[in-house]
């Protein structure tokens, strides 16, 4: 019986997002960001050279498209990627590591434009918005 | 080991703040408080502070930059420490009071996790 491949599991597909996606305080107030890689309807993979706790809640902030109104929503860090230590120690490249976090409590109305953005044709978005 | 003292009103920069300190290129204690008025409640001895990081949110209105040193230079722990403002864009806050009033550099929020630690690290070493 075939082992079914990690992508299989997925509870919704991905599409890659290149945006900045900050972490906002509890006044709403960014106060770090990093860049996302790809996002789905359940969650967001940003890249980061730092660890979270999994399980702790951040308040997050994104553009899904220039020009539109920004996506806020808690999110629940549920993994982290962390560089495979093997024989040699070879690094891996930049861009490997990263936090996913999950959304809670997706308004309606973000879920289906994030389903939108998912469903459209163009390969992916890169924006930079602050 | 560098000790590092953070004040920000809100909770969630401090575990964030936690966070970024492994890319700073120097071992950092960090303490956070809510307000510059729980400085009497930080034990440690009265280990100084190398750097006092404040975040504008933190700060009573209309204070200038030479008040809030004062209140902290009143503490030997704080004598020789670097102080840094931090602020979003729509504080709208006029850096050069608090330049004048002798902190070491004025930052606004939003960071890189590389910026906040660049930033932490260049203080700390006593770098302009």
């Amino acid at each position: 019986m075939r082992r079914k491949k990690e992508s299989e599991n997925r509870i919704s597909p991905r599409k890659e997002l290149h945006t900045r996606v900050f972490f906002e305080d509890e006044e709403s107030v960014p106060f770090l960001y990093f860049p996302s890689k790809d996002i789905s309807l359940s969650g967001i993979f940003v890249t980061s050279q730092v660890t979270l706790q999994p399980g702790g809640h951040v308040f997050l902030k994104f553009f899904l498209r220039e020009g539109e109104p920004p996506i806020q929503v808690t999110g629940c860090v549920m993994r982290m990627m962390e560089p495979k230590r093997g024989r040699g120690r070879r690094k891996k490249k930049m861009g490997d590591l990263g936090i996913g976090i999950r959304f809670i409590g997706l308004k309606a109305e973000d879920l289906a434009k994030i389903s939108d953005y998912i469903l459209s044709p163009a390969e992916f978005a890169v924006h930079d918005e602050r | 080991m560098k000790r590092l003292l953070f004040i920000s009103r809100s909770t969630l920069p401090h575990n964030l703040l936690r966070a970024v300190l492994p890319l700073v290129n120097t071992p950092v204690d960090l303490t956070c408080i809510h307000s510059p008025e729980e400085i009497s409640q930080i034990t440690g001895r009265g280990r100084p502070f190398h750097m006092v990081l404040v975040d504008f949110n933190a700060i009573e209105g209309g204070k200038t930059g030479d008040q809030i040193l004062e209140r902290f230079r009143q503490q030997p722990r704080f004598k020789e420490s670097s102080f840094v403002l931090i602020h979003s864009e729509k504080d709208q806050v006029d850096g050069s009071i608090f330049e004048n009033g002798g902190f070491a550099g004025i930052f606004q929020k939003p960071f890189s996790t590389g910026e906040l630690a660049g930033i932490i690290t260049k203080v700390l070493k006593g770098e302009p």
